[in-house]
């Protein structure tokens, strides 16, 4: 209710007038229902129908670079938690100096908008991409980066709307490109972990950025609903070395783009597969551990995918394995082919899965009637068939990273039509090649 | 030793929202249409029949357009049934909607 209230309010309605079902309305029994709806849903429906709402005033806020607050380091921490500006860590304190310092890596104007994020409804700006990278420990340099991270965010493609659903998906940034030196970004081991500068500060950037600009923030707050949630994701890295090494295109070619662009992808993240230890000489061992592993943790959200039409798990497959598929003749799509192949799981469970997550009318039937999934999902009446777990073989993405002395991958489960892949190339300012000299 | 002070901005953004307007809320349901938007999930299927009755129940003449009619609003083509709704509306001659459950 507070969130919808809240949602309301960022698109200019106030005191929306909401009905309330009180409880979990999927846990109910059927006698529950039938009581709460009679009893309390009816009337709270007839009061919002027909009682006057109350229109106050919006609230007048700051202009960007108004000086919001003077005092020490510990005072603007506290400031800034009161208000929620944070995300639980301590912040660098955004000053006009420092701020200053992250416009000189572009040449956009900073009061340039890049885009409007909701469900807080607010605008995106050069100048906002810089006081959050601030906050968030970045270095200047990194400002090619935040920029073209918040332009993916904030394309509606992405539907940033929707990161504060229950499921509580996190995004992920994915990056190609020179820049993976020339910033310093660690491809290797821990990858996945904070540590490395760029990599967890820029990670860090994104969660502080949609906290304060797309408004999603966990109680006192009440845009974010993850049920659950999970913390931020560092960027993710791919080793290009390796890639030039086996002849591989990278994430970002595999995408549309040339190799040696920069580019972020960012897309969403709602789970990770265990560690993925596959073994021996023979390629095909490699695919069915894959296939075991991956291809069974991606099954338990095909229900997710089916529902909503789009599906694009990543993969990232550990240098060593990956040397051993290209020695073998793969290249990345083949893998690909191989998992969308040989991923199934039963109509019944992904019908299950459905219902129990509040797709309560979850219908195969229907839905391949629709055209809204392909008929192979319907060719029997069978609660046991077996139907693909992968919507599209080339939705699946692969990227190369992780200690090359090991032989551990891992999968990430994304959230549908929530959080797609969406890329962007990095734009460099003319002074970029001046800056990696000075380095 | 004195600490250092700060001089520090705002991190948020300026609202994109202009101030909507709510029409005038209606006084009684009688002879009413009241058109159902859902998508299609959180027992959707078992609580607009309940909600029927027992509004049938309070306001005769009272009139329900399904929610099969408009599609699902929270589901793979949300984009293009959202954009058809207010042209769906005007023709069922909605006086009110009710929008749920939890979509």
């Amino acid at each position: 209710m507070k969130q919808a209230q809240a949602v309301g309010q960022s698109l200019g309605i106030q005191n929306l007038p909401l009905a309330e079902y009180p409880g979990v309305v999927a846990v109910d029994s059927r006698e529950e229902l039938d009581k709460k709806v009679k009893d309390i849903l009816v009337d709270n429906i007839i009061q919002a129908f027909t009682k006057p709402v109350l229109q106050g005033a919006v609230p007048r806020e700051p202009e960007p670079n108004d000086v919001i607050f003077r005092g020490t380091l510990d005072d603007i921490q506290e400031f800034y938690t009161r208000r929620q500006w944070t995300d639980g860590l301590p912040i660098i304190p955004p000053t006009i100096d420092r701020i200053e310092r992250f416009l000189q890596f572009t040449e956009r104007s900073n009061k340039e908008v890049i885009g409007i994020l909701l469900p807080e409804n607010r605008e995106a700006t050069v100048w906002n991409i810089a006081v959050n990278g601030v906050m968030a420990g970045c270095r200047p340099e990194y400002m090619p980066v935040l920029l073209a991270v918040a332009e993916a965010i904030a394309d509606p493609e992405f539907r940033i709307e929707d990161a504060g659903s229950t499921p509580g998906w996190e995004p992920l940034i994915v990056l190609n490109g020179p820049i993976i030196k020339e910033l310093n970004f660690n491809y290797e081991g821990g990858v996945m972990r904070v540590g490395r500068q760029a990599n967890t500060s820029i990670g860090r950037f994104l969660r502080l950025f949609m906290r304060n600009v797309a408004g999603l923030r966990i109680p006192p707050g009440t845009m974010d609903k993850a049920t659950i949630g999970d913390t931020f994701n560092v960027v993710l890295a791919e080793n290009e070395d390796v890639l030039a090494e086996l002849g591989w295109e990278s994430f970002s070619v595999a995408r549309g783009f040339k190799p040696d662009e920069n580019v972020v992808t960012v897309q969403s993240v709602v789970f990770a597969t265990a560690p993925i230890a596959s073994g021996g000489e023979n390629p095909r061992d490699h695919l069915d551990t894959f296939v075991e592993v991956f291809g069974k943790t991606m099954s338990t959200w095909t229900h997710m995918a089916v529902n909503w039409g789009k599906f694009y798990p990543l993969l990232v497959i550990n240098p060593s394995v990956a040397r051993l598929f290209a020695h073998n003749g793969l290249k990345k799509r083949d893998i690909k082919r191989y998992l969308y192949d040989n991923s199934i799981v039963s109509a019944g469970l992904i019908e299950r899965l459905a219902r129990q997550d509040g797709i309560t009318g979850f219908d195969l039937h229907r839905m391949v009637d629709e055209n809204l999934i392909p008929k192979q999902y319907c060719e029997s009446d069978d609660h046991e068939r077996m139907v693909p777990v992968f919507l599209k073989s080339e939705w699946i993405g692969i990227v190369i990273s992780g200690d090359t002395g090991r032989n551990r991958s891992r999968g990430y489960v994304q959230n549908h039509e929530q959080g797609p892949p969406v890329s962007k190339r990095i734009q460099l300012p003319a002074n970029w090649k001046q800056f990696l000299k000075s380095k | 030793m004195q600490e250092i002070g700060y001089e520090v901005v705002w991190p948020l953004g300026k609202m994109a929202s202009e101030k909507v307007t709510l029409v005038p809320r209606i006084t009684d349901l009688k002879n009413k249409t009241i058109c159902e938007l859902s998508d299609y999930g959180f027992r959707a299927e078992e609580i607009f029949p309940i909600l029927r009755a027992s509004l049938a129940g309070q306001y005769p003449g009272i009139k329900f357009i399904d929610y099969t009619n408009f599609g699902n609003t929270h589901g793979p083509r949300e984009d293009e049934i959202v954009a058809t709704l207010p042209e769906k509306l005007r023709q069922y001659g909605c006086d009110a909607v009710i929008s749920g459950v939890g979509g």
